[in-house]
């Protein structure tokens, strides 16, 4: 009873205020409605209802210190102030991405982040597949941001030895066609976004080029679909881990497409583009909703009734549309979520050709 | 429970705090037996059944050594001694050492023995050596034993300092278990402790700790960009590990309790022995007292003399973990001791004092790599790279050095008692007791705040204490 037999001083009130502050912000986090969902981050938080009763396991305590960070009272705000207050300090890197020297975010991939024997056997299976399928398999390596665009890199900032991998990678590809887009790529900054590890159509475009000559086109500016803008609102995944709003919105843009494409996701029939996906934070669904297993694109219309199987990431996502006038069938597979034997899948189905698409440091 | 966690921050310490105050005298040793129970099983319920074992173990061995006096058979006593000694180190020996003598046969003899996948309890190695400290000094007729099983639980479990010191011995708090008072001025001097402890934890350590991370995750680092992040580890492991004591040490007065210092601003020292009577000074004065002294010290002439400091600095290195490259660090120490002992410590104080602080810092610094390496090989080409076999800079250095300077710079100058002495010079001459008191509550009150947010912000904040 030591605070009552006492005086009322300052000390007294700075004790009551240490104890009663944080059981305030604590009632407030209780008495709140909770909030399911943090936009800027992409992601479910957690709510008083997510919260498990097994104590004896861990998962009570690890669930409610979860609820008090993610319903924390004006969580984004603070979240903000902080990624402020580091620009402001002029730090560089923050969230695990790098800030460019022109305000443009990179994704942070170091040495360290990339499994380059990982890499290394998926390019040795690929290269197996095209021997023993005996089909055209292209292999095109999209270079992250932070290879293309070392100059709007902060100076010295560190990233992956992507030409060290890039040549061990060939080594073990030597069955299959490489189409390499170093050059082409390569310190244009509108082929990427600046909020976003994704490329833009301006870099599919570009990239297309590439892709044509390596199929035999020598037209030098070979047809291209029609590009029109989407949103101009769009903030990507980048911006998410460095939420300020000293870094500005941009324009995302998409090919034209033909009316006749059927496309059908996992079973279900699906749109090429799905414009839901502009009215919530990760825009970049807006290319077929997402990432699936095996999407299939049909189109009676085909300048070809070639059938193309693709191995991809989601730098395939934005990269299809701008393909689909070119073949009958094109059959798009995601290794992450579809395990199936993907040689196998290209004779059952005829394939006539077999590209591989993604990030150098992503595998199957 | 962690200290820098939402669920300590929002809720465990304020309501304990509240209830401890609330609540009669009497009842504040069980409160506080419960509560540090609590904490202790929050995260890892099972492991509490050790604790236990551990805190009825001691309590009976002091009750008998007692006893044992009092009924006349003295010569019994040492094997009560003896008898806490095998439980304890026993215990401690199990749970933290088996795997890795495991895996050590396994590696010399070539056998493929199973690992039997004993997870380390927390704070194992500080409350073991707490309930020894305990028992020998109740043996040496230092102290009495505590008769009230309530009270001496409460001393072993106490959350403050339960799993990551600083080790408490019960001699020094053996008049604040039985009856201690509380005031304002002491828990207002606490409050700003644990403010601090706090943002040393939150705001520096981490900070320093994501540049380790970052640099000795690559290979091939040039020797600018090695020596950058061994600085930020040491550093890091500085602000983590004396934050967390000055978190202890506040909480320790907000609840009656004047726990001894366990650092002294340590990168100032101008020799390594003089290193260790600043840094972890409650284990450096452990081993001095239960095993330096008691194996004859100094007294028994210089072989002997350094027999005794390479047994203390083997098991002291292994205290600090189960792995060789903590026995490494602790004969690296050995070696460093004992050459200044016999002869490098008279040609220090003939050197200028930045010989010496100089020198300090770079073993020091080198002995925190092998300590932060998980094995030998990453530590040694570590090292390498630190002294430029791989170049001496590139533009990852230029880019380290820039985005670290200023905080490794801040976090250099707060690691001395220059800023710490000057803030106090500056504030003690101020004769408005109000204002000084405004000063601190306006720097305390920052740190909580700021420390509290970012701990909301990062989701994942483990201290790096715990794995001892």
């Amino acid at each position: 009873m030591i605070i009552l037999n006492n005086k009322i001083n300052a000390k007294t009130v700075l004790i009551a205020v240490f104890i009663a502050f944080p059981l305030l912000l604590f009632s407030v986090i209780l008495i709140k409605r909770d909030n399911p969902l943090s936009v800027n981050e992409n992601r479910v938080l957690t709510t008083g209802k997510d919260i498990r009763t097994d104590i004896f396991g861990g998962e009570f305590q690890d669930d409610l210190e979860n609820y008090l960070s993610d319903q924390f009272p004006m969580r984004d705000r603070l979240k903000n102030a902080e990624v402020n207050t580091r620009l402001l300090l002029r730090s560089s890197s923050i969230g695990g991405a790098y800030v460019g020297s022109d305000g443009r975010l990179f994704q942070k991939l170091l040495d360290s982040d990339v499994d380059s024997e990982k890499c290394a056997r998926y390019a040795a299976r690929l290269n197996r597949m095209a021997e023993q399928t005996g089909i055209d398999t292209y292999v095109m390596y999209v270079p992250s941001a932070g290879i293309s665009l070392k100059e709007s890199m902060p100076t010295g900032a560190p990233m992956y030895d992507y030409d060290r991998l890039y040549s061990s990678l060939k080594n073990e590809l030597q069955s299959c066609k490489i189409i390499d887009l170093r050059k082409t790529l390569y310190g244009h900054p509108e082929y990427y976004y600046a909020t976003d590890h994704h490329w833009t159509a301006a870099g599919v475009s570009a990239a297309y080029r590439e892709w044509r000559k390596a199929h035999g086109d020598r037209d030098s500016d070979p047809y291209q679909p029609e590009i029109f803008t989407i949103d101009k609102n769009f903030r990507g995944t980048l911006w998410s881990r460095v939420p300020s709003g000293k870094i500005g919105c941009e324009e995302m843009q998409a090919f034209q497409i033909p009316d006749s494409l059927t496309v059908e996701a996992d079973g279900r029939e699906i749109s090429l583009y799905d414009y839901s996906a502009l009215s919530t934070k990760d825009k970049y669904n807006f290319f077929q909703g997402g990432n699936h297993g095996i999407l299939t694109v049909t189109n009676p219309e085909a300048k070809s009734g070639k059938t193309l199987l693709i191995l991809k990431d989601s730098f395939a996502n934005s990269f299809l549309p701008c393909i689909v006038g070119d073949y009958a069938k094109i059959i798009m597979v995601d290794e992450r979520y579809a395990f199936i034997d993907a040689g196998q899948l290209a004779v059952d189905t005829g394939a006539d050709e077999i590209a591989v698409i993604r990030e150098i440091i992503s595998v199957g | 429970m962690v200290f820098s966690s939402a669920v300590f921050l929002l809720v465990f310490l304020p309501v304990v705090l509240l209830l401890y105050y609330l609540l009669p005298g009497r009842v504040r040793n069980p409160l506080l037996l419960v509560v540090s129970l609590i904490f202790y099983a929050w995260g890892e319920p099972i492991y509490i059944l050790i604790m236990l074992f551990s805190t009825v173990f001691d309590y009976c061995n002091g009750r008998m050594l007692e006893r044992l006096d009092r009924t006349g058979k003295p010569e019994l006593r040492k094997w009560v001694l003896v008898l806490s000694l095998i439980g304890n180190l026993g215990m401690l020996g199990f749970f933290k050492y088996t795997d890795f003598l495991i895996s050590s046969i396994n590696a010399l003899t070539g056998q493929e023995f199973d690992l039997l996948g004993i997870a380390l309890p927390i704070g194992i190695s500080f409350y073991t050596f707490q309930t020894l400290s305990y028992t020998i000094d109740v043996y040496r007729r230092e102290i009495r034993a505590q008769h009230n099983f309530i009270s001496f639980g409460m001393y072993v479990c106490m959350f403050p300092q339960l799993i990551a010191g600083p080790i408490v011995k019960y001699r020094d708090i053996e008049k604040q278990v039985n009856n201690r008072t509380l005031g304002t001025d002491r828990i207002c001097a606490g409050i700003f402790r644990f403010s601090l402890g706090l943002g040393k934890k939150v705001l520096l350590a981490n900070s320093f700790g994501a540049v380790w991370d970052e640099i000795s995750a690559q290979q091939d680092n040039a020797a600018v960009t090695a020596i950058i992040g061994a600085v930020a580890y040491m550093l890091q492991i500085y602000f983590d590990f004396s934050g967390y004591s000055d978190m202890a040490i506040g909480i320790g007065k907000m609840l009656g309790f004047d726990f001894l210092e366990n650092f002294n601003f340590p990168y100032e020292s101008k020799s390594v022995t003089e290193f260790w009577r600043r840094w972890h000074i409650s284990l450096g004065s452990w081993f001095r007292e239960y095993l330096y002294i008691p194996l004859g010290g100094n007294r028994k002439g210089l072989p002997r003399q350094m027999l005794n400091l390479l047994i203390v600095w083997g098991l002291t290195g292994l205290w600090h973990g189960a792995g060789w490259n903590f026995v490494i660090w602790g004969l690296y120490f050995f070696v460093l001791l004992a050459a200044e002992k016999l002869f490098l410590l008279d040609l220090l104080k003939k050197a200028p004092a930045a010989v010496g602080h100089v020198y300090t810092l770079l073993a020091v610094l080198i002995s925190w790599v092998i300590f932060a390496c998980d094995d030998i090989g990453t530590a040694g080409r570590y090292l390498l790279s630190m002294f430029g076999a791989n170049g001496y800079a590139d533009s990852a250095s230029t880019y380290y050095l820039g985005e670290n300077f200023f905080i490794l710079l801040v976090g250099a100058v707060l690691s001395v008692s220059f800023v710490k002495r000057f803030i106090s010079q500056k504030v003690n001459a101020i004769h408005s007791e109000a204002i000084r008191f405004g000063i601190k509550t306006a720097i305390g009150a920052a740190l909580y705040l700021i420390s509290l947010l970012m701990v909301i912000s990062s989701s994942y904040n483990p201290f790096l204490y715990f794995r001892f």
